[in-house]
């Protein structure tokens, strides 16, 4: 895959995921008019989304306590706390 | 494993942001060495006998912000997109260790010892694949970077990389979707 093929995926994914499921055949059908091969990449990927969702949230290794370390040690402030 | 007292580090920081190369020298291994510590912490959730090899971690990591010189670390999300660096060479680095110790064993480890699809991730077909990744969009994959090993949140990630929160979390779900493929094509059914 070039980067140019990968930034049409996306643009494309991108819309998608954000519409319901319901709404997504619609749009694909607009937005992949002409490129029936983009609209199959994108779908390749919708299908994997939902899942991959789950995965990356549940199991991002930093996600209990290192940024709360961090802040403690870069600044009295912190990035949340603004 | 000793405890860092954040005053100290902010006061060294501070120092460090002023160019000063002695607090450099002081804080990169603290700053590691709390790394090392949330990563023992997420280690040891899924394995009690394995150890990290960490002095030899903790060496290259402190030679290789050295070697780049304060200056190059102006503000503090150039440093969080550094601890992010460091998070996720540190976590393949142990896979690899793990997967070395394990090869007769014949299976591909992942670090909670449960295959990719059912619930975790396989440290080093990430990696791979964040790799691959850069070369189609070197941003995304720092996203993934910052929000999977640094644990960075939408807003702060967006703060690092200077891009609206929306184009993050929009990025965001398009690498995971991407990754998420990418891995499950690889490392098969």
């Amino acid at each position: 895959m070039t980067p140019e093929r990968w930034q049409q995926i996306r643009d494309v994914l991108e819309e998608a995921q954000e519409l319901e499921p319901v709404q997504r055949s619609a749009f694909l059908d607009r937005a992949c008019l002409s490129d029936q091969s983009l609209r199959r990449e994108v779908e390749v990927l919708l299908a994997s989304s939902d899942d991959a969702r789950s995965t990356f949230l549940k199991f991002a290794p930093a996600s209990d306590g290192l940024i709360a370390n961090l802040d403690g040690i870069l600044s009295g402030g912190g990035l949340q706390a603004g | 494993m000793s405890q860092v007292q954040p005053k100290i580090i902010t006061q060294l920081l501070r120092d460090w942001n002023a160019g000063e190369k002695e607090a450099l020298r002081a804080v990169v291994p603290l700053v590691y060495d709390e790394l090392r510590r949330v990563a023992h912490q997420y280690l040891r959730k899924e394995r009690a006998d394995h150890t990290l090899q960490s002095t030899a971690l903790v060496h290259e990591a402190y030679l290789r912000l050295e070697n780049q010189g304060a200056a190059k670390f102006a503000n503090r999300a150039h440093f969080l997109a550094i601890c992010a660096q460091l998070m996720r060479q540190i976590l393949v680095e142990y896979a690899r260790s793990r997967n070395a110790a394990k090869r007769d064993g014949g299976d591909r480890v992942t670090l909670d010892g449960v295959a990719f699809k059912s619930r975790s991730v396989d440290m080093i077909a990430l990696d791979d694949a964040l790799n691959e990744l850069a070369k189609l969009d070197q941003q995304q994959s720092r996203i993934v970077e910052l929000r999977f090993f640094g644990g960075l949140s939408i807003e702060e990630t967006s703060d690092v990389l200077k891009l609206s929160p929306r184009t993050v979390t929009r990025h965001w779900a398009s690498a995971r979707a991407w990754l998420h493929h990418q891995i499950s094509e690889t490392s098969g059914p």
